[in-house]
């Protein structure tokens, strides 16, 4: 009964803007992050684009991995998602920034990144030369942030003519815009529905052959005569598990700020944690399923990667990862409470976000620093972090500022699409816990 | 007005007490194809068995087997079955906890498709042997017969993992199965089955007390469960990945192999069910709307593996490693080249076809491709074991291997003895979760004056109440 009457309540609202702690901190982390990498290409240019490039390789596979997330609960009809569907969503802004930040470690950087260009491996430079990689990797970006961006638009699009009315002046141009040649609602919800059925297994096949592609070429090639099947899938699955820990984030953060505790309820974040849970044990199978094939061949070419790991100076860096997006947040978010408690699912997720970018640079580094004595970590590293991380709040904000944060039209059920007759009614309910699942 | 209200999963059944009928009506009197089936599989065993006493009696030698091929169709036919074993631990464990409101029909039959295949999968290492009556040495028993286990083969985390799978989806199976057995037994006059049904139900009467214990031990079971869909297939792909063999060592295997068990699970899953929906007459309850939601799961799973196909010709051809590019082109054009393009078509091309929203609800489409699927998957595995074994890093050791028609027999006869466990199993146990089945179904309205006229209240409005 009281999920009927919420159901036809979603907040159909939008942020109206920044707040005012953000609106300094975002162009204080670029500003701040933009200074400290061009000191670092002044002191050690090599050492500055390779921080620029696993940065970047960490808020990308996060961001396209969140986004995902959104792409996933679609084609699994996964009704508890509602809530923070539009947040994952919401990454897709961060693809453009995505999409231009690669052109400089394509152009410019790319000799100091990847070993191959300086010294070409007999043989391999038919796939390991700079213009095929621009080439393939512009292609093969530029399709999968396409879909992505085609799959949000026609998620966006049935929400905005109702929100019409409401937005400010400024905003109106984009919001017309978005709602050109509006065939009316149910129409634009039954093809929007449509749509989406076929948008969504397309742009996530393309995640993982794209983004595996991605890991061959910016990852694997940096130690040229190692290959290993399943570092692509390891790597995007990293980058789906940092999507959802930081879905998990920005929708705890906007519950408090916002007061969407009604919406954004302790189900919702059960739901995520398990998800969130269940994708750290994933990666930790993959990590011990590639390790320990490796470890076992006792293959040199196979075992230099490892070793060049396990070792110090950046043995350090390995132990913290394993400690960090695995034994931490597995005993952390095991149980149901610590799912439940906005606090405590806040700082795993944390924990495990901050894991992954050291998860990150440890798949960089020690491919570029083999046999160094002291650790490459310094001030340039965290300091291209901050231009990151100012971009991708930006994008973020940007997107939650604009569009309607709770997605207010309803997918048509399988049912109804084939002209089958059920209760709509029945069928909405289900949307916040109802039919066939359990009441928690 | 009444609002009639159907389920949106079975439609077509609108009580709780047809479900008690229909799917009891399963351990009623079966008709004469029940019986035919069951002649033609018996035959088809003991062929099977016929075969095997003669290779226990003449030796090892009635198999193909030949150096350096010295894993033949036997160790196919075992991965076979594991994998196929896959898809009961998804569909009860997994999908239980994903909330999937699809999986309350099929489940059960899953999980007892999984029971038996791991019992088919079971034989073949003893089959296997040469002298399989030292069997017992398989077991990691430490201190005992001179021999300690050697726990870095992977062979015995395999009797680990395939023994620990064996156990928990038995147990899950015995487990989720006791309420309908309690209403079996309530409603059962003869005598062994009365004894029988007594015995499972473990004295279950349905009160609240019990039906919470049972929820909670279903819910801890199903997250145990959970880490063995990844962890059986992935040990089973050690057993290769562990060697340095051209074509075995490679770290996709664990995923991979995971991946292509689920896929091969679920085909027999649709497989099996189709011939029990038309001649048990349970179209209510297995409906197009299930056929497709596994379908979609069979094309997820296909794609995965096919993706691992790729990768794998890929990374074989990026390594510039002779032996491991060799091996792949061996694959594709060498003397397996057919096995190589039977697994190609029927696993990664074929289940393309689901893609279409129109085959995956049309029951013959799927019936087909499922089928199709199931001989890609046994390929698959003969394609890995064979070809690489045949090719290794000597060409002077090259050797090909042919199965012989005992190992032929023995595979048939493998089906068969599958065959004959579920259907022994639909004629004694529930094959069709009665108590999960309500649980989507419209509960039970208070009745007004004639029946049949409901009047909706509660948490259910009516249609046009907006």
């Amino acid at each position: 009964m009281s999920h009927a009457t919420r159901t036809h309540h979603i907040p159909s609202q939008r942020i109206e803007s920044v707040s005012p702690g953000l609106r300094v901190a975002i162009p204080a982390l670029i500003i701040l992050g933009a200074v400290a990498f061009a000191a670092a290409l002044m002191v050690d240019a090599p050492r500055a684009w390779r921080a620029y490039h696993y940065n970047w390789l960490y808020f990308t596979t996060i961001a396209q991995g969140g986004f995902i997330l959104a792409v996933v609960v679609s084609i699994a009809k996964g009704m508890w998602s509602r809530p923070i569907r539009r947040i994952a969503l919401g990454f897709s802004a961060f693809l453009p920034i995505a999409y231009l930040a690669v052109l400089p470690i394509l152009f410019i950087g790319a000799k100091h990144i990847f070993p191959w260009i300086d010294h070409p491996v007999a043989g391999k430079d038919v796939w390991l030369n700079q213009p095929f990689m621009v080439v393939r990797v512009l292609l093969g970006l530029g399709v999968l942030f396409g879909i992505s961006l085609v799959f949000a638009y026609t998620a966006l699009r049935p929400d905005m003519e109702a929100m019409k009315a409401h937005v400010p002046p400024r905003l109106s141009g984009m919001y017309d815009w978005f709602t050109r040649g509006w065939r009316g609602q149910e129409a634009e919800e039954f093809h929007a529905h449509k749509r989406l059925a076929v948008l969504a297994p397309i742009t996530a096949l393309l995640f993982a052959l794209v983004m595996g592609m991605l890991t061959w070429d910016f990852v694997m090639s940096l130690e040229p005569y190692w290959f290993s099947t399943l570092l692509g899938p390891y790597v995007f699955m990293g980058g789906f598990l940092g999507g959802i820990m930081m879905t998990a984030i920005i929708a705890i953060t906007l519950r408090d700020r916002l007061g969407l505790h009604d919406w954004i309820v302790p189900s919702t974040l059960h739901d995520l944690g398990k998800l969130g849970f269940g994708f750290t044990v994933f990666w930790a199978y993959l990590f011990f399923s590639q390790y320990i094939v490796i470890w076992y061949g006792l293959l040199p070419h196979e075992q230099s990667f490892v070793i060049h790991r396990f070792t110090p100076p950046f043995r350090v860096i390995a132990q913290l990862v394993g400690l960090l997006v695995f034994v931490i947040p597995f005993f952390g978010l095991m149980g149901v409470t610590a799912k439940r408690t906005p606090a405590i699912f806040v700082t795993f997720a944390s924990i495990s976000l901050f894991g992954l970018w050291l998860e990150r640079y440890l798949l960089i580094y020690p491919s570029l620093w083999i046999g160094a004595e002291e650790l490459p970590f310094g001030w340039q590293e965290p300091g291209v972090f901050l231009l990151f991380a100012g971009l991708f709040l930006a994008a973020i904000s940007w997107f939650l500022t604009r569009f309607p944060l709770f997605q207010v039209w309803q997918p048509a059920s399988e049912l109804e699409l084939q002209g089958i007759d059920i209760e709509k009614e029945r069928y909405a309910t289900g949307d916040l816990g109802g039919v066939g699942s359990r009441p928690e | 007005m009444a609002t009639v209200i159907r389920s949106e999963t079975h439609p077509d059944v609108s009580e709780y007490g047809e479900v008690n009928r229909d799917v009891l009506s399963l351990l009623g009197k079966p008709g004469r194809s029940y019986y035919i089936l069951l002649a033609i599989v018996l035959v088809v065993l003991a062929i099977g068995a016929f075969a095997w006493f003669t290779q226990v009696v003449l030796g090892i030698g009635m198999s193909g087997l030949i150096t350096p091929v010295s894993w033949g169709a036997y160790i196919t036919t075992f991965v076979f079955w594991v994998g196929i074993a896959h898809s009961g631990t998804l569909i009860s464990a997994v999908l239980f906890l994903f909330r999937a409101r699809w999986r309350q029909s099929i489940y059960r039959a899953a999980e007892a498709m999984t029971v038996f295949a791991v019992m088919t999968a079971g034989l073949f290492p003893i089959i296997h042997l040469g002298r399989p009556w030292v069997f017992y040495y398989l077991l990691p028993y430490p201190s005992q017969r001179q021999i300690w286990p050697n726990f870095r083969s992977p062979l015995l985390w395999d009797v680990f993992a395939v023994g620990t799978y064996l156990t928990v989806s038995a147990t899950f199976f015995l487990l989720g199965m006791i309420p309908d057995i309690a209403a079996a037994r309530d409603g059962t006059t003869v005598p062994w089955r009365k004894k029988l049904y007594t015995v499972m139900s473990f004295g279950w009467r349905g009160t609240a007390n019990e039906w919470r214990h049972f929820s909670k031990a279903y819910l801890y079971l199903a997250a145990l469960a959970t880490p063995l869909v990844l962890s059986v297939h992935s040990v089973v792909s050690w057993d290769f990945a562990m060697s340095i063999v051209p074509g075995w060592h490679t770290t996709i295997f664990a995923p991979y192999f995971v991946a292509g068990a689920i896929f091969s699970g679920l085909a027999m899953v649709i497989t099996i069910i189709v011939p029990i929906r038309k001649i048990f007459k349970l179209e209510a309850y297995f409906t197009p709307r299930h056929f497709d939601a596994m379908a979609k799961m069979v094309l997820v799973t296909g794609m995965v593996v096919f993706y691992a196909y790729l990768t794998e010709f890929f990374m074989a051809w990026y390594s510039f490693e002779t032996p491991e590019r060799e091996i792949f082109v061996w694959r594709l054009t060498g003397d397996y080249w057919w096995a190589t393009w039977i697994m190609l078509t029927c696993n990664g091309i074929i289940p393309m076809l689901l893609w279409s929203r129109k085959v995956r609800v049309s029951i013959p489409a799927l019936f087909t491709i499922t089928i199709f699927v199931n001989i890609g998957m046994w390929f698959e595995r003969f394609v890995i074991i064979v070809t690489s074994l045949a090719h290794e890093y000597e060409p002077w050791q090259w050797r090909n291997y042919q199965p012989s028609w005992v190992e032929m027999a023995i595979v048939a006869g493998s089906f068969a003895w599958f065959a004959m466990w579920f259907l022994l199993f639909l004629r004694v146990l529930p094959a069709v979760s009665i108590a999960e089945l309500k649980e989507v179904l419209p509960a039970p309205l208070r009745r007004h004056g004639r029946a049949g006229v409901a009047e909706s209240h509660g948490r259910i409005g009516p249609a046009e109440g907006k």
